[in-house]
């Protein structure tokens, strides 16, 4: 028959309706809570401001990891590949000045995605336990690298970049801007992104038509190293030194957290940009919230933990009520 | 290549513990001295046990994340209870706690539907933040110096508990994987789950059984670890599931599941404590561990990956392997 | 045989997928120790029939008695309950447990309450195994086993289960003829013990040597059940084709084929699935090829896409020699690929109309050197091709799993025409759609031959080759069996070609 199924059931509408705003409701309700909660420390632009620019930290490397799970793969290394890179960076920054700190704090991290992309793909073995390996390696190199004393970052350069503002708003916040206007053009204007969605949803698919999938898978881990680089500069220029022990802990987790709560499907497939930045920014305000309302460190621990099975749980809701095929 | 493959699979990890014993006692005469063997054998029974648990999460077809948290939390609940209970009740009232927490990881898994890799990876978080709150942050010192006697002491002045406890749970982990009907829909879920649930097995049931498993050989080290140093330490061995995966498939244990090595996880467990030995000789600086470990992963992944490739062509081609 | 012996019956079965009646009306029955054999083209509606007594699909009307009771069988597991077993082409078994495991798993014997009684196991398997008269160790794996190893064991399995019907589907499509002669031993040994059997085959001498009774279906409706000592093979082919020629087909086409040739294959192999294939497709040619499972036409065209790898041969293309190594070196030459498994390998469900149908060529449709894609451009060529192909949908971004199984099929096939390909390998062009949309597809395959594109078309639906493709190649076990042109072409002689009845080469 060749009658089109045009209507979506009510079903169908709940799951597209807690796709596209539940979300942004989470984020308000969030705001919202701490903002009556405790509104002197909470609600001011200074604090609404610095909350936006720490979500770059998160937010920022959540654009490769979106692509990732795009694919339907994982990179666990994230949080040592930052590490590693800032540290490797800021020893050069101590010698070469500013400068080249950042440039080898990027180069460093994105050699360090092609090195994940290729053993992915040739070693053939699900990506999550390839890069869990490299989480390890990682982080020992860092450690190893620096004799594990923290590498300071004085340089002006440096330091203006995550710290410094421009007509008002940090720079950070531009950074990140910028970073997802181009992660945007590769999704949706680019071929890239058409292949990236196809190896995801169908890989044999993808594969028959023409598709290079390792090439792709390559390209894809090697873009999240280049997030993360950025994530590195802007991270180290905060704190103002890169640490190889504490620089990036739980950095994978956060990253996760914010691509699932971003509604990007575990399976592959289908997903957002605009979701992951949402999500991360959920993520640091509610952070925010809670150490501002002096909730002890350990129930936030507690609580990030939380938010990542509820993230996963409401995406498995979502996708039942529109009844996707997974 | 197959041939190869299949040898490695039978005598790998013993040749691999052979050539590190023969380079050990070469470089060091400390090593050709049984003191000196059964410490390293004790050093590595830690990841050994809990390994013996992972065997059997990845032969079904999944893995757990969270054993170190749960050493933790087993290390914490036994301090905290010690001073009311007791060393004996504490002990039990940890362990059960801990199966508690595997059973949620299994339900989580199975019924709700979450994958393994973020149900155990957001457990190790919430299990380790629960840790910290119980303590608040602190490590909390035992006073009861019997509860030493758990991990701390020799059979015969000669042979220290935790080896005792590894032969132990070894038979006791076999003998379930290899001898029980349960084991064997253990491997049956992990080779082939729709035919299982299609012979009628309770595949659910079976896996969430599994991750209780594992709950419990973490747990059982996190006591033997807390006996040792009479604290209770609520982010006990950070990094320690890397080992533990690590030995797992070091010992011939397939990521593809339904092949589970017990007798591999218990030597490449060894194998491990050895490198370690080995480093220490080296006096280099305790990261250079995680870095080995590391690779030892890399190394087993890539020779797990082979050994796919090549079964799937050889099936491809018909070839009997 | 005692004529009231029925072990099950069936009464009026119906069964209505969207838009296709899959089952009208069916009378069937099985008397005990009889094998029933169950023959049709495809899509007659045995696969259907089979599914809803193995209980994984369930009748819109009519009813099921066994042994003269009415019973529902509500699920696969209720099967197991009726004492029916179905032993399907992906077999049941887990590679990594033994044999006897296999046979037992879930009733295993025991020592005490958990333990595996390991000696009462494999005496027990082999004791089963023996009576079947099957010589294979119990305590093997089943990954070490062969196709026809594991079909034994998975029958030692369901007479472990003192199953009183078994259903065979195609066991003989991968089995080599010792082994098919094996099987039927032990089927004889199964008629014997009481066992009642359902033998579903595309080669029909096999259904001749083992059968009771034949019973043939075509289009969802019972033609007729026979007792195969009344019958012949004859009778039986043209019950399974019918007398008139279905109407959707407007009759033959014009012969489109040309002169030039444009691509050629020689002496092809592909290991264990193709021997010695030559062949040369003409331009503008519509190419049929025809076999039922195990001839390996699948392997052959898809390693001519670059999908699957030959072991040997050579490939000409437009005079020149080529190696096709992936599917990108296939699409840049002019040659396209459409599959047979929509779901598995051609629908990127996730993902829009438009982004289906450009996926291949939307590499080229971009400036700023490959970096943009022209989404105009896209949408022009989105659109002129689905005024060509009269594809239905409601808009552009809908997500193609929403879009019916024609409209579906005609995306995927619009995704390789976008990329001007000169030869189009087509797979079951029609699988799964219903008789208005195969009318279309068969009408733009023809539009397109004419446009002087050639044609390489499998299929299992012989009217549809015999209308439209200029010659015909039939592939038994991987080899060329016979080729015919539109001349001396009729189903008959497919169907004759096809189980390896007749040999007619030039």
């Amino acid at each position: 028959m060749d009658d089109i199924k045009v209507g979506l059931t009510p079903k169908q509408r709940a799951g597209n309706l807690l796709g596209s705003f539940g979300l942004i409701a989470i984020l308000l309700i969030i705001f919202g809570f701490f903002s009556l909660l405790i509104p002197k420390l909470y609600f001011t632009w200074p604090n609404l401001r610095d909350m936006i620019r720490f979500s770059s930290y998160v937010g920022i490397g959540a654009i490769g990891m979106t692509f990732c799970i795009m694919t339907g793969n994982f990179d666990i290394s994230v949080g040592s590949m930052l590490a590693l890179a800032g540290v490797l960076g800021a020893s050069v920054a101590l010698k070469a000045g500013g400068i080249f700190g950042v440039i080898i704090t990027m180069a460093a991290a994105t050699l360090l995605g092609v090195i994940n992309g290729l053993f992915v793909t040739k070693l053939k073995i699900p990506a999550f336990i390839t890069t869990l390996g490299m989480y390890f390696i990682f982080r020992a190199l860092a450690y190893i690298y620096t004799n594990n004393n923290p590498q300071y970052i004085q340089d002006r350069f440096w330091i203006f970049l995550g710290n410094g503002s421009f007509l008002g708003i940090p720079l950070p916040i531009y950074i990140m801007a910028l970073c997802y206007v181009i992660a945007y053009l590769m999704l949706r204007k680019a071929p890239f992104g058409r292949y990236i969605l196809a190896i995801g949803t169908n890989s044999r698919a993808a594969a028959l038509s023409g598709i290079n999938v390792d090439n792709i898978k390559i390209l894809v881990f090697t873009l999240i190293g280049v997030f993360v680089g950025v994530s590195a500069v802007l991270n180290g220029s905060m704190l103002g030194a890169a640490n190889p022990g504490m620089m990036g802990d739980g950095y994978e987790f956060q990253v996760i957290t914010a691509v699932v709560l971003g509604g990007t499907a575990l399976t592959g497939g289908s997903g957002s940009l605009g979701g992951t930045l949402i999500a991360a920014m959920v993520i640091v305000f509610l952070k925010t919230g809670m150490s501002n309302a002096q909730v002890n460190s350990y129930w936030q621990q507690v609580a990030t933990g939380l938010v990542l099975i509820v993230a996963v749980s409401l995406n498995k809701l979502k996708f039942w009520l529109i009844g996707q095929t997974q | 290549m197959i041939k190869f493959l299949k040898l490695y699979e039978k005598i790998g990890i013993f040749i691999l513990i052979v050539a590190a014993s023969v380079f050990l006692a070469i470089v060091s005469p400390n090593f050709r001295n049984l003191n000196t063997i059964l410490s390293i054998i004790m050093q590595g029974s830690y990841g050994a046990i809990i390994a013996f648990g992972m065997t059997f999460a990845i032969t079904s077809g999944g893995f757990d994340l969270s054993v170190e948290a749960i050493m933790g939390f087993t290390s914490v609940i036994i301090a905290m209870l010690i001073p009311s209970l007791g060393f004996a009740g504490s002990i039990i009232i940890a362990i059960l706690a801990s199966c508690f927490v595997g059973f949620l990881n299994g339900v989580l898994i199975t019924k709700v539907g979450i994958s393994p890799l973020i149900t155990t990876l957001s457990m190790q978080v919430i299990l380790r933040g629960a840790s910290l709150i119980i303590t608040n942050g602190r490590q909390v010192v035992i006073s009861q110096k019997s509860f030493m006697s758990i991990g701390a002491s020799k059979v015969f002045n000669l042979i220290p508990t935790p080896i005792i406890y590894m032969v132990v749970l070894f038979a006791i982990f076999y003998l379930i994987l290899n001898q029980t009907s349960f084991g064997r829909h253990v491997a049956a879920s992990g080779s082939n789950e729709q035919a299982a649930k299609m012979s009628g097995l309770n595949v659910n049931l079976i896996k969430t059984v599994v991750y209780i498993l594992v709950a419990f050989s973490a747990s059982i080290v996190g006591v033997i670890r807390t006996s040792q140093t009479l604290i209770g330490i609520p982010t006990m061995a950070p990094g320690f599931t890397l080992n533990v995966l690590t030995i797992a498939i070091l010992g011939g244990t397939s990521l593809a599941g339904g092949k589970g090595n017990l007798t591999g996880t218990l030597f490449a467990g060894i194998f491990i404590s050895m490198i370690y030995y080995g480093l220490n000789l080296l006096n280099v600086q305790i990261f250079y561990q995680m870095l080995a470990v590391g690779i030892t992963l890399l190394f087993a992944l890539f020779i797990d990956g082979l050994r796919m490739k090549y079964l799937e062509t050889a099936k491809v081609k018909g070839i009997r392997v | 045989m005692n004529e009231n012996n029925v072990f099950i019956e069936l009464r009026n079965i119906r069964k209505i997928f969207p838009g296709v009646v899959a089952l009208e009306d069916v009378d069937f029955d099985v008397r005990y120790g009889e094998v029933h054999a169950l023959v049709g083209e495809n899509g007659a509606g045995k696969s259907t029939l089979i599914k809803i007594l193995g209980g994984a699909y369930q009748p819109d009307g009519g009813e099921i008695l066994i042994e003269g009771k009415p019973v529902t069988i509500a699920a696969t597991s209720m099967a197991q309950h009726f004492k029916i077993a179905v032993i399907y082409q992906e077999f049941n078994l887990v590679p990594d447990l033994s044999v006897a495991e296999n046979i037992f798993i879930g009733r295993e014997p025991k020592i005490g309450k958990s333990f595996i009684n390991w000696k009462k196991i494999n005496t027990d398997a082999a004791q089963i195994l023996k009576k079947l008269d099957i010589d294979i160790n119990p305590r093997k794996f089943i990954s070490d086993l062969s196709v026809a190893e594991k079909q034994m064991v998975e029958i030692a399995k369901s007479l472990s289960m003192d199953a009183r019907m078994m259903i065979m589907d195609e066991p003989t499509a991968t089995l080599t003829e010792k082994e098919v002669v094996k099987l039927f031993a032990i089927i004889e040994e199964l008629r014997k013990k009481g066992v009642s059997i359902i033998y579903i085959s595309h080669r029909l001498d096999e259904a001749f040597k083992l059968s009771d009774r034949i019973t043939v279906l075509r289009d969802g409706k019972k033609i007729e059940t026979k007792k195969t000592n009344q019958t012949s093979q004859d009778e039986i082919v043209s019950l399974m084709v019918g007398k008139v020629v279905k109407d959707y087909f407007a009759g033959k086409k014009e012969w489109t084929g040309k002169e030039e040739v444009i691509m050629e294959v020689k002496n092809y192999n592909i290991a264990d699935s193709i021997y010695d294939i030559s062949f040369k497709l003409h331009k503008g040619e519509i190419l049929g090829f025809a076999g039922v499972l195990g001839s390996g036409i699948h392997h052959l065209l898809r390693s001519l896409y670059g999908a699957a790898q030959k072991t040997s041969g050579e490939v000409y293309f437009e005079g020149r020699k080529v190696e096709i190594r992936k599917p990108s070196e296939a699409i840049n030459m002019g040659i396209g690929y459409v599959t047979e498994d929509r779901k598995g390998e051609g629908l990127l469900y996730d993902m829009s109309v438009l982004q289906n149908l450009s996926i291949i060529i939307i590499k080229t449709l971009t400036f700023f050197k490959g970096l943009f894609i022209k989404q105009k451009k896209e949408l022009t060529v989105f659109n002129s091709m689905a005024k060509e192909l009269d594809i239905k949908y409601a808009n552009i971004n809908q997500r193609i799993i929403y879009l019916s199984g024609g409209n579906q099929q005609k995306v995927v096939m619009g995704r390789t025409l976008v990329s001007d390909c000169k030869v189009l390998i087509l797979l079951e062009p029609t699988r799964g759609i219903d008789v208005g949309a195969k009318a279309e597809i068969h009408k733009i395959m023809i539009g397109l031959a004419s446009k002087g594109i050639s044609i390489i078309m499998a299929s299992s639906e012989l009217p549809e080759l015999v209308n439209l493709t200029d010659r015909c190649f039939v592939l038994y076990k991987g080899r060329m069996a016979a080729e015919f042109n539109r001349e001396n072409m009729d189903e008959e002689k497919l169907v004759a070609a096809e189980i390896g009845k007749l040999s007619y080469l030039k």
